[in-house]
């Protein structure tokens, strides 16, 4: 009897020491091998690699720029999305469903694809340009600050407006009615009642778009022309460096690392003993509005997220284009498909692969890991929660450069296989599962576990067939963004890919680098398509809206 | 089929405070036995000691003569109804019934004929194939009593398992319960904060309070022969009125003796005295005067909160008969006392 107490009790220490072990592996140990090798020049220790950016006005203008482009971009996303998200949560708009899979979709479109498509449409030969011309209206170029920031806006305001949704949605109504009936209502009752509450999930969603638009480089490259940014650098760095070492590339990759954090503790600083706990007992009412301040909310939301999905209308629009080399032609084709089918058959496999392996890895982690960490509460998870939390934050391309040295030479040389790609995926997409996951597990009562052990069932297989199917809902939905975010992945691919093994994001990358539109726009429009069905599916399974 | 449950100098301790506090018991097989206190008292705790959730950090407990200590819970065999009722969501209830059965590999045929007995002996039987989703609290509540009764447990537990029910539910299925616990002669241990509850539905009620037992006894024993003052305030209502004792003579504040009284204690005592137990006469003519605070009327009888010329307050009550005078608030009063039906305690 005791060793059966015994061994129930190490499956979980197993599982706690197995997950510890893959942490350091492949988070510890490559972020401190980057750390360390920032230090190196030569293979000795210097500070050079630092005095070398900090001396340098190119590299130091390339921070303020990083910072100048967030900030805009942060702001300009709370102010597109915090109204957008009081309107569709607080009055009975139009077409609600539709708004959300529309912000949805603009959320998880892949990657470049924003900036290139706005440079189809504003950039110097581009179709609206074009048009406005004809009219007689001219704008400034959309090349620099101005259009980095307006791809970051409507690619990254979905954060926003799907965090404070939910935060509003899940208010209780009684506190705004409480405020009402001591007499304060109307603008007052937001700045006294709803912002507060509502505060620090707004900060969380600003933090989600400040660190995307930090890490972004694809943006900045396209679209930035001269402007450059950090992730911009670093890239340019690493691709000089490849025959030599990654230490500069690691040195630029600590510092914007920092920032992150610096950010992440300015966060921190805003939101702490800020964080409410609401038992929501009743769900914040839909007020019902006239006829015509409904349609007005209604196009203003609309509005917003038909801009957010322009991108991707454009991308699949090109993409029956005809083409002749890389001009586009008049009248439509399947060239593209074709030439995609013919050329790029292997990225398409190597995505879906990838992904669905990455999926399988994360759902086994995160299952096992939230039940750790809310369930038997140890210190370990606790510590292993903050480590996996880690590489969540920060640029993907600096978990590409970690790897990438951790990774490339002695016993372990897994630098040019897919391998690496799929724990670069696990890594950095992991989050959503784990969330998702330990969030139901909260919910989850213990109280029905024990029903199954007092009905004879021992504690291992209860968990099997009790906790695992009463969470599986709960994980699928984190599940679903993992895998969509994973297939649209790119800036850690893009450090990390051989000949043998590009995804179809890295393949839109090279292809629009090298003006193959055509192909690219048909890449994208298969992530995209992808996207949309897995979506959908999720949401048949679950019979309801229970994305983020 | 049915066992004793033996609780010998049991402790359970969460840092240095004593959730339970050496306690000792003994269950009858067949007994329905109440844990009842306040929250907080550790009722709850030593039920889970029982079941096998808590480790039991002193003493032992036997199911007859097997010390379970060290026995997983999953391998005690009991059956445990949750107060949440615990229902998996993800199964109809015939497949929640079935559940432990499937766990002891019973054979098919017996399988379905235990599981339609036991739905039909707890009126669940027409609901069989619902998901739990469908089902209201009362229907939820008897799929989790079915699903511990038809394992055919040595031991059934109960923690609270009427108190998200609303008043008129839970009065129903208090009945419920308790005929089938008859029916079926199974040893149960039932933990509730509720004393009209364990009045009602108990052979026999222990009443805890800060980890350590206060009295033990049958719900007539503990109802009218409290041993200390809590079990007086906790069981029913009791009002307490402050005296001085002296050779079975008790003397009041206001000049006042009672001679004779069975009352072996000397000084400071109080006066545990139910509502039942008292009657308002005309001012100046009972033992003490009272100003009435509050008069309430609750259908077959008045309910009157006085307070009395010392200060104190106590609670009567008066069931309608033909000359029932009723009160008003702020009517100065008299008050008498049924002497046999009092309990006198020494002020600590």
């Amino acid at each position: 009897m005791i060793n059966r107490k015994h061994l129930k009790v190490s499956f979980w220490t197993w599982t706690a020491l197995i997950i510890l072990i893959l942490c350091f592996v492949f988070i510890v140990y490559p972020f401190a091998k980057m750390f360390i090798q920032s230090f190196v020049m030569r293979g000795k220790f210097s500070l050079g690699n630092y005095v070398r950016f900090f001396s340098k006005r190119y590299y130091r203008n390339a921070l303020i720029n990083s910072f100048k482009v967030c900030f805009a971009a942060t702001i300009a996303a709370v102010l597109v999305g915090l109204p957008m998200a009081y309107i569709s949560s607080r009055f009975n708009i139009a077409g609600k469903h539709l708004l959300n899979i529309f912000v949805i979709i603009s959320l998880m479109s892949p990657p470049f694809i924003g900036a290139y498509s706005w440079i189809t449409l504003l950039g110097r030969n581009g179709f609206l340009t074009k048009f406005f011309q004809k009219v007689g209206i001219h704008f400034g170029s959309i090349y620099g600050f101005g259009g980095i920031v307006l791809v970051f806006i409507f690619k990254l305001y979905p954060f926003v407006y799907l965090y404070v949704r939910g935060a509003l949605s899940s208010m209780d109504s009684s506190l705004e009615e409480a405020s009402a009936s001591l007499g304060i209502a109307g603008w007052k009752r937001l700045e006294k009642i709803t912002f507060p509450l509502i505060l620090p999930t707004l900060t969380s969603s600003a933090l989600m778009v400040f660190m995307n638009a930090l890490a972004d480089y694809g943006t900045p490259l396209l679209i930035g022309q001269g402007y450059k940014v950090l992730p911009v650098i670093i890239y340019e760095e690493y691709l000089s460096e490849v025959t030599t070492s990654t230490s500069f590339a690691s040195a630029l990759s600590v510092i914007i690392v920092l920032c992150s954090l610096l950010v992440l503790l300015f966060q921190q600083i805003v939101i702490s003993n800020r964080n409410y706990t609401m038992s929501s007992m009743r769900p914040s009412k839909v007020i019902q509005l006239t006829p015509v301040k409904r349609w007005l909310c209604t196009i203003f939301c609309f509005l917003i997220a038909i801009i957010g999905i322009l991108p991707q209308i454009t991308v699949i629009v090109t993409s029956f284009l005809k083409t002749n080399g890389p001009m586009f032609v008049r009248g439509f084709s399947f060239q593209s498909y074709k030439n995609v089918l013919d050329k790029l058959g292997q990225n398409i496999l190597n995505t879906y692969r990838n992904a669905l392996l990455a999926l399988g890895i994360m759902i086994a982690i995160g299952v096992l890991l939230s039940y750790l960490i809310v369930k038997r509460n140890s210190k370990v998870s606790k510590v292993l929660d903050s480590i996996i939390m880690f590489p969540y934050v920060i640029p993907g391309s600096v978990v590409g450069i970690a790897l990438l040295s951790a990774f490339n030479r002695g016993g372990f040389v897994l630098v040019g296989t897919s391998t690496i790609i799929v724990i670069a995926l696990v890594m950095r997409r992991l989050q959503y599962t784990l969330k998702s996951s330990s969030s139901i597990l909260y919910q989850i009562d213990s109280s029905i576990d024990e029903a199954s052990i007092s009905l004879g069932v021992s504690p291992l297989k209860t968990f099997w067939k009790i906790t695992f199917r009463v969470m599986l809902p709960g994980v699928l939905s984190g599940a679903v963004l993992s895998f969509v975010s994973s297939i649209n992945e790119l800036s850690a691919s893009l450090m990390l890919y051989s000949a043998k093994t590009a995804t179809i994001s890295v393949a839109i990358f090279t292809e629009i680098m090298h003006d193959g539109y055509g192909t690219g726009a048909a890449l994208a429009t298969i992530l995209t398509l992808t996207t949309v069905v897995s979506l959908l599916v999720f949401d048949k399974i679950s019979g309801s809206e229970q994305i983020l | 089929m049915n066992q004793g449950v033996k609780i010998d100098n049991v402790s359970k301790t969460y840092g240095d405070y004593n959730a339970v506090d050496h306690i000792s018991l003994v269950v009858n097989p067949g007994e329905f036995f109440t844990l009842l206190g306040p929250s907080g008292c550790g009722k709850t705790t030593l039920l889970r000691m029982i079941a096998g959730f808590n480790t039991i950090d002193g003493g032992t407990i036997s199911f007859d003569e097997t010390v379970i200590n060290n026995i997983p819970a999953e391998k005690r065999n009991i059956g445990m109804v949750f107060q949440n009722y615990a229902i998996f969501p993800h199964m109809s209830v015939r497949e929640n019934v079935a559940y432990g059965l499937v766990a002891r590999k019973i054979k098919k045929d017996e399988l379905s004929q235990r599981e339609n007995d036991i739905m039909k002996l707890v009126q669940i039987y027409d609901f069989r194939d619902r998901m739990p989703n469908q089902l209201s609290g009362g229907q939820q509540q008897r799929v989790a009593l079915a699903r511990a009764l038809v394992i055919n447990p040595g031991v059934l537990l109960m923690d609270e398992p009427l108190s998200n029910l609303d008043a008129k539910l839970r009065i129903e299925m208090r009945s419920t319960i308790k005929k089938i616990q008859n029916q079926m002669g199974i040893t149960t241990i039932y933990v509730t904060h509720d004393q009209e509850e364990a009045l009602a539905i108990s052979d026999r009620i222990a009443v805890m309070k800060n980890g350590k037992i206060m009295q033990v006894g049958t719900p007539f024993d503990i109802y009218r022969h409290p041993q200390n003052a809590f079990v007086a305030g906790f069981i029913g209502t009791s009002s307490f009125i402050p005296a001085k004792a002296n050779n079975g003579n008790i003397t009041f504040d206001n000049g006042k003796v009672l001679k004779g009284m069975d009352c072996s204690y000397h000084g400071n005592v109080r006066i545990a005295l139910r509502p039942e137990n008292a009657k308002i006469v005309p001012s100046g003519t009972g033992l003490i005067d009272a100003d009435i605070e509050l008069a309430i009327f609750l259908g077959d009888y008045m309910h009157y909160e006085l307070t009395l010329e010392n200060g104190v307050g106590i609670q009567i009550n008066e069931y309608f008969q033909s000359d029932l005078t009723i009160r008003k608030t702020g009517e100065r009063v008299g008050i008498s006392i049924l002497l046999n039906s009092i309990t006198i305690f020494q002020e600590d």
